[in-house]
């Protein structure tokens, strides 16, 4: 790739979403949960998506991260097409550029922290001394490097949030993609949550894309969209 | 950390149910075991007993004279042959039971040629009139060796009016047929007749096997013998041992049948049971199969890890219940000893268990992996 096409690609938004629709058929019935969705996130961006239950907020953060096909439009993230990949290669794509931290944790309760944040890695080719190694960093990033050996449920709901967003980065992802990160958190913990999300953000130029109900949440974001039956906007709907 | 430290995770997540589910699969397998033993005890016979070998028995189920064996040895064709009775008795206390059977010893190896000893040990047990040998099984059941002398309790009364027969080991011999073959305690016909007091016990014998030169003479010569004791009292009934284990096999073969479709049926009902097992525990970690599918892992890898589990569970499960089921079969030996002397194990039903436990392991795992690699992430993830 020759320089001026990498100064391109810089230049181009991380996130490109042209005229996504999604369609569920929900017995005979036929329900858009996205209707021609347009959507550009700069690289190093912190997006906070809001809008009532049942907008299509997380059908839309599925899509972004792949776990979701559109029924029509283009997915193109940090250059890729991903709405044409296989099955197996959309895998691939999401264990190199998406880090996802999710409301309930999803940590694995046999697990050590440490070994949860490493499990992303075992997708790669490094050997288990580099794992680990980097599995303490991301713990180390996340304030959590002296609880490398408990398991989750010796940690606190803030904690294992913690671990969970330890395991998103592990892997150093170009994307960030946080589903209700607090919503299962106290204030207290909540803002611990966000100002590593913050931090993320800012000091590792992390581009997140934050889905929320928390209007105090999407405040630390820079910016938020509102979804409203399955349409983004820049204001809630009154 | 790799896949196994994943699945040594997933069994452990549960442990009660982890180890109740490897239960079962052992007491299934053992249960298997058991009843391949039963087959084994079944048709073994068949292919132990051997066409070259006959059986004279009385037809009225009674002793026959010693004076009998001269004359069967006059019959063309037979080219050894044996007599023998035997008495039970114990060795210490009763628990240590056992059989002593007597016979012409000279001729015992040439009629049962499976059957063998060293030399020397031959040598002095034929050259002892007190002696015997013993089968190794026996031997170490009761702590034996050669040159002990062996007090059997509980015997005929003998002329001096002792129950008590006093043996010497000469010797262990060696067979590979199965364990009922190696727990026999063989001792001299003379020594037995001479001390035993009942008159009535004297020079009588409770069968006679005589080896012959061809087996397709076996119906021939059988009939020649019984014909020698038309008019005697007892007559005779003579077969080759190849009709008498099939005549076993028809008697209790139905039985056997029945015996072997109820264990299966029990078997089977139990893996059923295992492989729900086995899917439920699945379910209840879709989310977290779904958090590995956001993570990046292919659904190919996480069908596979599943079946590993359930291979893992089954198979190491499948394998101790053979190890186990080997040495319930030892134990039970010498208790259906006499009714199904080839009861045993075989390496044979072993290599099937194995087959069999990996067959039911994959099953198991299939249904789960079928789910597992359908799993529709994002509404997994949801659900939590």
């Amino acid at each position: 790739m020759s320089a001026v096409a990498v100064e391109n690609t810089r230049n181009q938004p991380l996130v490109n979403l042209r005229g996504v629709t999604k369609l569920y058929k929900r017995g005979s019935e036929t329900v858009e949960v996205l209707k021609r969705l347009d959507l550009a996130v700069p690289r190093g961006d912190f997006l906070a998506l809001m809008g009532p239950s049942g907008s299509g907020k997380t059908t839309l953060m599925n899509i972004l991260g792949g776990l979701d096909r559109p029924t029509s439009g283009e997915v193109i993230i940090d250059g890729q097409p991903i709405h044409t990949l296989s099955d197996s290669a959309l895998s691939g794509w999401r264990a190199r550029h998406v880090g996802f931290v999710f409301q309930l944790y999803h940590l694995l309760p046999v697990l050590s922290a440490e070994q949860n944040v490493a499990l992303p890695l075992m997708l790669t080719k490094l050997g288990g001394p580099e794992r680990k190694k980097r599995a303490m960093a991301a713990l180390t990033l996340v304030g959590l490097e002296d609880r490398a050996k408990h398991k989750p449920a010796e940690l606190s709901g803030g904690q294992e949030q913690r671990v969970g967003i330890a395991r998103a980065i592990v892997t150093d992802p170009t994307l960030l993609l946080c589903d209700e990160p607090t919503g299962d958190l106290d204030r207290k913990a909540g803002d611990e949550i966000l100002e590593l999300l913050q931090l993320l953000n800012k000091e590792h130029g992390k581009t997140i894309i934050m889905v929320t109900h928390d209007p105090h949440a999407a405040a630390k974001a820079e910016r938020t969209l509102f979804m409203n039956k399955g349409v983004l906007g820049e204001e809630p709907e009154a | 950390m790799n896949a196994l430290t994943l699945i040594w995770g997933a069994l452990k997540r549960r442990k009660a149910r982890t180890v109740f589910t490897f239960l079962s699969v052992v007491v299934a397998f053992m249960l298997f075991c058991v009843l391949a033993a039963v087959r084994q005890g079944m048709l073994g016979q068949l292919k132990i007993n051997i066409a070259e070998r006959l059986d004279t028995n009385s037809i009225a189920q009674s002793l026959m004279p010693l004076s009998y064996y001269a004359k069967i040895m006059s019959v063309p064709g037979v080219t050894a042959g044996i007599y023998f009775i035997g008495f039970q008795g114990h060795y210490k206390n009763e628990k240590n039971s056992l059989r002593v059977v007597v016979t012409n010893a000279k001729e015992l190896f040439k009629v049962y040629q499976e059957f063998s000893a060293p030399p020397a040990q031959m040598q002095a047990w034929l050259s002892d009139r007190q002696g015997a040998v013993a089968g190794p099984i026996l031997a170490t059941r009761m702590g034996w060796k050669v040159g002990d002398t062996i007090p059997i309790q509980g015997g005929p009364a003998q002329k001096d009016g002792s129950t008590t027969w006093y043996f010497h080991l000469d010797g262990i011999y060696k067979t590979g047929l199965p364990t009922a073959y190696q727990s026999f305690f063989v001792a001299h016909y003379q020594y037995y007749n001479q001390g035993i007091a009942n008159t009535n016990m004297q020079n009588v014998v409770g069968q006679y096997t005589e080896r012959i030169d061809d087996p397709r003479n076996a119906s021939a010569i059988s009939n020649a013998i019984d014909k020698l004791f038309e008019n005697s009292t007892p007559q005779t009934l003579t077969q080759s041992q190849v009709a008498e284990a099939i005549s076993f096999v028809r008697q209790f073969g139905n039985i056997s049948a029945m015996v072997i479709y109820v264990g299966l049926a029990v078997f089977f009902s139990m893996l059923l049971i295992i492989g729900n097992t086995m899917a439920q525990s699945v379910r209840e970690r879709t989310g977290e199969f779904a958090m590995f599918r956001a993570l990046g892992f292919k659904r190919p890898w996480l069908g596979w890890l599943v079946m590993r589990e359930s291979l893992l569970l089954i198979v190491s499960g499948g394998v101790l219940g053979l190890i186990l089921g080997y040495e319930v079969t030892h134990l039970l030996a010498p208790y259906v000893g006499n009714l199904l002397q080839t009861f045993s194990m075989t390496w044979s039903a072993a290599g099937l268990g194995i087959v069999l436990s990996i067959i039911f392991g994959l099953l198991a795992g299939l249904v789960p992996m079928r789910r597992i690699t359908r799993l529709r992430v994002a509404d997994a993830l949801r659900r939590g």
